[in-house]
């Protein structure tokens, strides 16, 4: 391994992370929070006006209306670097922005694309001339963008697109033909980046004038959620496009494909905590007014249990997203922002935590649908008519296990991309497996538990984990060798094993700083809900890597590890029933989402 | 033209209030705090002075612990006040209205302003006597409640909503002016205009600094106490409206008696 000062991606699942080094939610500074309250502002005095239309009456233009006022309010220039009209923020505020503007439904789709997607590979990979004349535009509005790489016959296998280019004689054009699918934004945007194949091979991206002879807008969609969401067909009949807009280097538009994937990831883990907040913010006034058999919905046991387990999830899925906004800023603080390759540099960062960036991805989305889900639960049949949000929220959460790569993709990613970066010596990762491997068919060693200290159990619990997680690996990798990525049964349960994983470090590591910062008393809130998420994570990953070893492993060899896996996810169980109790209650108090003592 | 805003931080209006026993002092700590609603129509309309004309400078002026100079930065520097002045200081902790107007009259004189833009009231205490007391300091014209405001030559003319009508007044500057719903739509601090207002100056500043005296409270308040529960409500069950109404007046004469 190089001799990096910060963390690498995938580093925690080796070694051990201290509470102070970690970001949390905690510790977002004035300015954030004065950006958090003015994307609030937004919402409510721009968005929420034009709810209706937008969201039940599927009027898409307005998207582009509302583009036009967030501009000039700088909602869509973080990312975009200062000497081009943008403000250059850290991740963690962009993330916090994404997470703010998802209260905006079908607009927060319509501002990814655009803020997003549509302006990254720009800031990322165009050259000098390209971010000159499209940057400053994009940062206010002016100019609206997409970005196109589905089509008909390529989704989730992106590179294998249909799409041409081919250079015209004089070689100052490319001419494009195809057809792009699924495109946000597509109904009023100006400029596409657009991915072809030159020549019919080299994947290539380009910026492409949607005003120009040949392009052609389909339709919109009639989509099941973010009805407000622009979201149509590109057809390109011998569409010039000068030899200017090719974006970043011919063949390499996979780098750039990839790279931005990464991005609309972390963004889409922020923008669906606050899609799971959402939720909860809808439901819990209710459960306090309604009343069945006398008394106020949320005082029944069942509700209060949905209430508790949807929190301490969101939780889980906040202090994931924002630990990983951390890390990010720490390994791009690293750079120098005079170096002419700055933007690219920074990019290439990002990708060193694309398993986080997949990670938060899955399990923050996932934790959005529970939220949607059992919130719409709590309000019973008014749950399921328009009068009330939930069943809005409910169908536009959908979308959000669909896109930026679908969960499945995104699940075989995580164990692959560990994979790679341990064969390729950035992870030592198959040392540390063998060790462990060692360990679980050794001698157990039985020592007499004391009294745990505070969320010592949870520490222990975590630590266990992780050691989970290297002997899974480990034997996955050693019974499959390269055929591992044909087995995706046993990808797609080491993923979920590596993601709770993270889900409950991070829980534990934030409550840790915040009882480090405030004490314990101010960390009650937290503490409880990492104790409830932990404690459902270890049974989650006991049965998921019981199945594991017994896909890799047989006879004796199983045995033996079944026994250590017995071992290092044993516990006692805690107090469900009051832990779920004290969490709810606080949500119920705040009447939203809180971690709150 | 210098114009000053006097402003105010107030609990939000959505802060659920711990009171559970008449007490003397609110436990304000669990309170979001905000810019006095009212408060923001005098910035924007100081940020619109600003914008329609040329070399105005604004200053915004407030009475508060450390916490203040959050809202100051986001609700007042951040749309568009090119300073601010904070005055803390212990001794104003349980200031009534005329001591506060004693204290922001002091600032107020430091600089020759031209227009003094205030809330008409502060949503806490609503109270609204300080920028009348601090017109009557200074010996400024008062126009209270306004909802238009145009400025010409030395002159200002602004329209007050009345009872049944408007009613249009004209006064010489300076000026103080009190500000009420209805006069603008008070602007959201752009991400990039939060940036630049942690560069903008603000100065705190002492009682002592400003030379002036904290004069005794007038007014005490000597306790706070909840409001009476809320009774059970009841729904009338009748056949039809006029069955309904007719329960509900009864009702309202035997078991309410208030008709
Ligand atoms: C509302 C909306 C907006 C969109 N916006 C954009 C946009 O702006 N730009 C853009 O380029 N695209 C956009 N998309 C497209 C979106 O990214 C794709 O729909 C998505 O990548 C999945 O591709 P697909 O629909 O072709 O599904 P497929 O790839 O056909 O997948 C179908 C199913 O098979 C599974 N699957 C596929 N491959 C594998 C595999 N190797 N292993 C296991 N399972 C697999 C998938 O997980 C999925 O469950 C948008 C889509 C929607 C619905």
């Amino acid at each position: 391994m190089s001799d990096k000062k910060y963390p690498t991606g995938g580093e925690f699942l080796l070694s051990e992370t201290a509470p102070a080094d970690v970001f949390t939610p905690e510790d977002f500074n004035e300015t954030q929070r004065m950006f958090a309250t003015t994307v609030d502002g937004f919402v409510e005095k721009y968005y929420q006006p034009l709810m209706e239309e937008i969201e039940y009456q599927g009027n898409t233009k307005l998207g582009k209306d509302l583009l036009k006022e967030a501009g000039p309010m700088g909602l869509l220039m973080a990312d975009i670097p200062e000497p081009y009209g943008g403000m250059g923020s850290d991740k963690a505020t962009i993330m916090l922005i994404s997470e703010k503007i998802s209260a905006a439904g079908s607009f927060a789709v319509t501002h990814g694309a655009q803020s997003g997607i549509g302006t990254l590979p720009i800031v990322y990979f165009g050259t000098d001339e390209q971010k000159q004349e499209y940057l400053p535009r994009l940062a206010t509005g002016e100019l609206i963008s997409c970005y196109a790489l589905t089509e008909p016959g390529s989704g989730s296998d992106a590179l294998a697109a249909a799409t041409t280019a081919v250079l015209t004689k004089d070689g100052k054009h490319y001419i494009l033909n195809g057809a792009k699918q699924y495109i946000t934004n597509a109904g009023y945007a100006d400029i596409v980046i657009l991915f072809a194949k030159i020549d019919g091979e080299k994947f290539t991206g380009f910026i492409v004038d949607l005003t120009s002879d040949g392009v052609t807008i389909g339709p919109e969609e009639k989509k099941m959620g973010i009805k407000g969401s622009s979201t149509c067909p590109i057809i390109l009949e011998d569409v010039k496009v000068p030899v200017g807009n090719l974006l970043g280097e011919i063949g390499k538009g996979h780098h750039i494909a990839f790279n931005i994937l990464n991005v609309g990831r972390f963004k889409l883990g922020a923008s669906t905590v606050g899609g799971a907040k959402l939720a909860m913010v809808s439901a819990l006034p209710y459960t306090k007014q309604r009343k069945q058999f006398g008394q106020p919905l949320c005082e029944f046991g069942l509700i209060r249990r949905k209430i508790a387990q949807v929190a301490a999830t969101t939780f889980a899925a906040e202090s994931m997203v924002y630990r990983t906004a951390g890390l990010l800023d720490v390994a791009i603080a690293t750079l120098d922002k005079n170096d002419p390759t700055y933007d690219r540099k920074s990019i290439g960062q990002v990708e060193e935590f694309g398993i986080e960036c997949s990670m938060i991805k899955v399990f923050a989305s996932e934790a959005c649908a529970l939220a949607a889900e059992e919130c719409l639960q709590m309000l019973g049949g008014y749950g399921y008519c328009q009068e009330y949000p939930l069943e809005r929220i409910y169908r536009d959460e959908r979308i959000n296990r669909i896109f930026e790569g679908t969960n499945e993709i995104n699940r075989m990613l995580v164990p692959g991309m560990i994979m790679k970066k341990a064969l390729k010596g950035e992870l030592p990762l198959l040392q540390a497996a063998m060790q462990v491997a060692e360990e679980m068919t050794g001698l157990p060693s039985f020592t007499e538990p004391g009294e745990p200290g505070y969320l010592e159990a949870e520490g222990d619990t975590v630590a266990n984990m992780k050691k989970v997680v290297l002997a899974v690996l480990g034997l996955a990798a050693q019974k499959f060798g390269a055929g591992l990525k044909e087995q995706q049964g046993v990808l797609a349960d080491c993923a979920d094993i590596i993601m709770e994983t993270y889900a409950s470090e991070s829980a534990l590591l934030r409550t840790l700083k915040r009882a480090a910062a405030e004490g314990e008393e101010a960390a009650a809130g937290m503490a409880d809900m990492t104790r409830l998420y932990v404690h459902d994570a270890l049974d989650r990953v006991a049965v998921l890597a019981r199945n594991v070893l017994a896909d890799t492993v047989d006879g004796d060899e199983l045995r033996t590890y079944q026994a250590a896996l017995r071992r290092l996810s044993k516990q006692d169980g805690v107090p469900r029933s009051k832990l779920h109790d004290r969490i709810a209650e606080r949500q119920i108090t705040a009447e939203e989402y809180s971690v709150q003592a | 033209m210098k114009i000053a805003v006097c402003v105010k931080q107030v609990p939000d209006s959505e802060t659920r209030i711990n009171l559970a026993a008449p007490t003397a002092e609110l436990d304000s700590s669990g309170f979001t705090r905000i810019l006095n609603p009212y408060d923001a129509y005098a910035v924007e309309e100081a940020v619109k002075i600003k914008e329609a004309g040329s070399d105005v400078e604004i200053t915004a002026i407030t009475i508060g612990p450390d916490t203040v100079k959050e809202t100051l930065k986001k609700d007042c520097l951040a749309v568009g006040c090119d300073k601010a002045l904070v005055i803390t200081d212990p001794a104003l902790d349980h200031a009534d209205a005329a001591a506060i107007a004693t204290v922001l009259s002091a600032a107020l004189k430091k600089e020759p302003y031209d227009l003094v833009l205030c809330g008409f009231k502060a949503i806490d205490d609503d109270n609204g006597q300080v920028p009348i007391l601090i017109a009557e300091k200074l010996g400024m014209a008062h126009v209270s409640t306004i909802t238009s405001l145009e400025l010409g030559e030395g002159t200002l003319t602004a329209h007050r909503e009345i009872e049944g009508g408007k009613e249009i007044v004209q006064a010489s500057m300076p000026a103080v002016l009190t500000c009420q719903k209805g006069l603008n739509e008070p602007r959201l601090p752009s991400l990039p205009n939060i940036m630049k207002a942690g560069m903008k100056p603000m100065e705190t500043v002492t009682c002592a600094d400003l030379g002036v005296e904290v004069p005794a409270n007038l007014v005490q308040i000597k306790q706070y106490s909840p409001p009476p529960a809320r009774g059970e409500c009841k729904l009338i069950d009748a056949e039809d409206p006029a069955a309904a109404a007719r329960e509900l007046a009864r009702l309202l004469n035997e078991e309410a008696k208030v008709i």
